[in-house]
């Protein structure tokens, strides 16, 4: 009886730690301070509005989409935001940065154009991301900002 | 459990047919020839997603240019008909594991998956309202994905017949049956479902909650792409928890949304030139467009192992260098080509890839060279094909690209050119866009050419192969000064071929002086692709053609495909009669200027058996409504003919499910007595044909029940047989939940369905708490004992 006992408990200490590894690989989260610091080094004029913020901290199992961790934040603006505006904002930080060809022409968007007027592909030491510049949906806004930095 | 689920379906059930009203069928002004539709990922913001972003921008990168007139629209950016995809987080471990216990279909997960099929399912029904002709692409990542493949299953059939493509990325209900058992068919490139594009472990065979059985509707199952990467637990590629890694690589550069795109965009090339030949498109050249200068550019790279350091570190940068020096529309696209080569059997061509069209994509088309790579394993002559729909080369079974690449680099596997052509040229001819006048080969290696190879003999006539096309073919290599002039031997292989050998920084100088000209023309036709009988005399029209500074003399016309001209006009039509299929399924015109400059189009000309399509079931006839309570009717109908194998029932243009062919009435009950309600029924074939829909109304405070024989040109098949007496809205929620481990019980015929993971858990969690509950008990009876 007692070697049964052995057993079970054994056993059950088996399942324990299992049922114990995988809650933590399904809940453990980490802390987004880093990936927060570095998508803060890109500062938008102070007359955008941050209308969608996305944060997720590092995560053994990532389920998400845009992975973990990552910053993803939109802005809508009115202010035109030309090519030179961009790049000293850009060179601010210390990501490396480039341009897709039709930020070429981003000085002069069409107010029609439903396309992104400019991409911009972003890397850091230890993240990746872009920036998509488009037209904005909603009425009170012409432009639309989003940045995104993610796991490389 | 399932209770919960059933109460979600029906709420929102509810919830649809209180809100739905039919929408107004004026046409619109701002349609489009195609929506494109997006569906993001859990926990992803509208609008500012990376997915999204990278989709929109790699289709319209490769549609721009084209005279498709399309728009965007992502899920969850507005309201329809009181729906808004929330595309909620799914990391919190209780959404997770309750989204996990419910295959996706319950609780909050589920929920957020129902409101995003309600927004695209009223989102199409209001667009198809408005648009009728528009076209769709949708594209789905992660819950997305399961949000596009779920709607497909009970969308109208005229509204899926307008679905183009459907693209899928990381599907955590993701289906391949090829991918199960051990060795895996799909290991050994068996039983390919046609929805597979690149799944990188060939055992996945369901996505993380479990596949959708069956995946997809019939009509879509060749209309939709799924992509799966290494290390993705949310589409089943890998079983351990925390690989999770590889869902966050769809959009890498050169990836699956790449692909995607790719494949999106030359589909709707094809769709709208085909449909040009109905009348329904016009495509007439837009005023004052200027034809592209017809020179394609091959930059043919060796990427053998001795070029492993110099390709990245030397010739990239001179290649994008060289391909910025030149003029932006004097390219149709640079197409780039890898290949391994067996030296010790001519006979094998190993493998061979084109990735065409990335214009100055470099970073995407090396991101699909490096995969492609990865691939290579897995791929064999039948596979390649279907990848993103690329035009492919055989594949020699065996070819490890990783094997040939360590072996053969002590062989010094060196022979660059002769790989090229052993492999490259004799499907030159087949791959090469058609109407480009003028072919530039741009070799790029370190090794030094050598025509005379002792084993094989000489080299002399492979070019002539890459020339059996009118085009001209110009060989510029971009090799290093040590080696170039061994190639001076290639400028004497082959007449019909000329090769300059100049510095690397001359190269587009060379491109510009020798073909550059204002003088442009670009051949077309207004329909490249015919599925005809035999006996059908085709008339084919190049009047699209496009000229610059030059008019059109002439009309040259291979219809027989064999490489030489049939007649020659100075008309832009001409009519052929076909009794046979041409060689290669195709045919040639080529057009010529006053000034001698030339461009080729082909159109594709294939024979079909009228005889060989299956005969569609006629609409079923005198239906009939008798109610039998206040809230419920019985639903009968009569065949037209003896070709029905199924009854397809729908409610409100809603498919709820089939009844067998001898089950010709059915009872629904919980319907509103307030408002009017359609009853449909269509007839599906043994063949999965499937006839018009016969419809009937009932009208609120009205005991007449009306017989309303117009017919309905939608229809959807699903494999959810009703009982017959079916609760409308139990019948509605079975729709979306019918693969739910709680969802009605089948039929007994769907065949054997493996164990729920829900059991597993259940077992597990039993287990446990049964041995804390044993310790517990030795605990104390060990200290009783003690204590005594």
């Amino acid at each position: 009886m007692k070697k049964y006992q052995k057993i079970l408990i054994v056993i059950g200490i088996v399942i324990v730690a299992f049922v114990a590894a995988t809650i933590f690989i399904f809940s453990w989260e980490g802390s987004p301070k880093k990936i927060v610091e570095a998508a803060d080094q890109f500062q938008p004029p102070s007359s955008w509005k941050l209308t969608a913020e996305s944060i997720k901290s590092p995560r053994l199992s990532c389920w998400d989409g845009g992975g973990c961790p990552h910053v993803n934040r939109g802005w809508l603006y009115n202010d035109l935001l030309t090519y030179d505006d961009l790049e000293a904002r850009l060179k601010q930080t210390d990501w490396q940065y480039t341009f897709d060809d039709r930020c070429q022409t981003m000085d002069q968007p069409k107010e029609d154009e439903t396309s992104f007027f400019c991409v911009v592909d972003i890397t850091s030491e230890d993240y990746n991301g872009n920036i998509y510049i488009g037209n904005s949906e909603q009425q009170d806004y012409r432009y639309r900002f989003a940045l995104f930095l993610g796991p490389r | 459990m399932k209770l919960r689920v059933v109460l979600t379906g029906l709420a929102l059930a509810i919830l649809a047919l209180l809100v739905y009203s039919p929408v107004s069928s004026s046409q619109s002004a701002q349609c489009s020839m195609v929506k494109i539709i997006f569906a993001r990922g859990s926990g992803q913001e509208p609008s500012i997603g990376p997915d999204w972003g990278r989709f929109k921008t790699q289709v319209d990168n490769r549609l721009k240019d084209s005279r498709i007139d399309y728009s965007f629209y992502e899920l969850g950016t507005a309201k329809h008909n009181g729906y808004k995809y929330p595309a909620i987080s799914i990391d919190d471990f209780f959404i997770k594991l309750r989204a996990k216990v419910s295959a996706g279909y319950g609780y909050e997960y589920g929920e957020s998956v129902l409101e995003g099929v309600f927004e695209l399912y009223y989102y199409l029904k209001q667009e198809r309202a408005q648009c009728p002709n528009t076209q769709y692409v949708l594209g789905g990542y992660s819950q997305g994905a399961q949000v596009i493949g779920d709607t497909l299953r009970f969308l109208p059939d005229d509204t899926r017949a307008k679905i183009v493509l459907a693209t899928l990325f990381g599907d955590p209900k993701l289906y391949l049956p090829e991918g199960r058992g051990w060795p895996a068919p799909a290991c050994s490139e068996r039983d390919l479902s046609s929805w597979r594009r690149v799944i990188e472990n060939c055992y996945t065979s369901a996505g993380a909650l479990e596949a959708r059985e069956p995946y997809l509707p019939d009509d879509m199952k060749d209309k939709v792409g799924l992509w799966c990467l290494a290390q993705d637990y949310v589409c089943g590629s890998t079983n351990l928890l925390w690989e999770t890694s590889g869902h966050d690589k769809y959009r890498e550069p050169g990836s699956s949304i790449d692909q995607a795109a790719q494949e999106i965009a030359e589909k709707l090339k094809t769709t709208f030139t085909y449909q040009s030949h109905l009348g329904k498109i016009n495509i007439a050249p837009r005023p004052n467009q200027k034809p592209k200068a017809n020179i394609q550019i091959l930059f043919v790279v060796d990427r053998t192992v001795n070029m492993q350091h110099d390709y990245p570190n030397y010739f990239l940068p001179k290649m994008r260098k060289l391909a910025e020096s030149l003029p932006p529309d004097a390219v149709i696209g640079f197409d780039y080509y890898i290949g391994c080569w067996r030296k010790d059997d001519p006979a094998r061509y190993d493998w061979a890839l084109i990735v065409p069209h990335f214009l100055r994509d470099y970073d995407a088309a090396e991101g699909w060279i490096e995969r492609s790579a990865i691939h290579t394993t897995w791929m064999n002559n039948d596979t390649v094909g279907s990848i993103a729909g690329l035009p492919y080369f055989p594949i020699e079974p065996g070819c490890d690209l990783s094997w040939e690449l360590g072996v053969h680099a002590w062989r010094a596997m060196a022979d660059f050119v002769q790989s090229y052509s052993h492999t490259y040229l004799p499907y030159t001819s087949t791959l090469w866009v058609n109407n480009s006048r003028q072919r530039i080969i741009i070799p790029i290696t370190n090794t030094p050419y050598t025509p005379n190879d002792t084993k094989f003999g000489d080299n002399n006539g492979l070019f002539t192969q890459a020339t059996t096309s009118p085009a001209q073919t110009t060989v510029i290599p971009l090799v290093p000064d040590s080696i170039r002039p061994t190639f001076e031997d290639l400028a004497d292989l082959d007449d019909s071929s000329q090769v300059f050998l100049v510095d690397d920084d001359e190269i587009a100088e060379t491109i510009t002086e020798q073909f550059g000209t204002n003088s442009q023309v670009e051949a077309r036709l207004t329909n490249t692709d015919y599925r005809i009988p035999a006996g059908t005399t085709v008339t084919f029209n190049a009047s699209p053609s496009l000229v610059h500074d030059d008019t059109i003399a002439t009309y040259k016309w291979d219809f027989n495909g064999d490489g030489t001209f049939d007649t020659t006009t100075t008309q832009s039509s001409v009519s052929h009669t076909y009794t046979s299929a041409p060689v290669g399924n195709s045919m040639t015109v080529r057009v010529t200027t006053t000034s001698g400059l030339t461009s080729n189009a082909s159109a594709s000309v294939q024979i079909i058996n009228l005889a060989d399509l299956p005969p569609v079931p006629k609409t079923p006839q005198n239906l009939m409504l008798q109610p039998t309570s206040s809230t419920s009717v019985q639903f009968s109908w009569q065949p037209s003919d003896e070709l029905a194998d199924k009854w397809m029932i729908y409610i409100n243009d809603v498919p709820l499910g089939y009844t067998e062919k001898s089950q010709t009435s059915i009872e629904i009950t919980d319907i509103r007595p307030d408002e009017n309600t359609t009853f449909g029924v269509r007839a599906i074939s043994s063949q999965y044909e499937t006839s018009e829909m016969a419809t009937i109304t009932l009208r609120p405070h009205t005991s007449i029940l009306s017989q309303n024989d117009e017919s309905s040109s939608s229809a959807s098949i699903s494999d959810d047989r009703l009982s017959p007496a079916t609760n409308v809205f139990e019948a509605f929620a079975k729709v979306f939940h019918t693969n739910s481990p709680m969802a009605v019980a089948g039929d007994g015929q769907s065949g054997f369905r493996k164990p729920s993971p829900v059991l597993i858990y259940y077992i597990i969690g039993g287990i446990v708490a049964a041995s804390l509950i044993f310790l517990v008990g030795l605990y104390i009876h060990k200290h009783r004992h003690a204590s005594h």
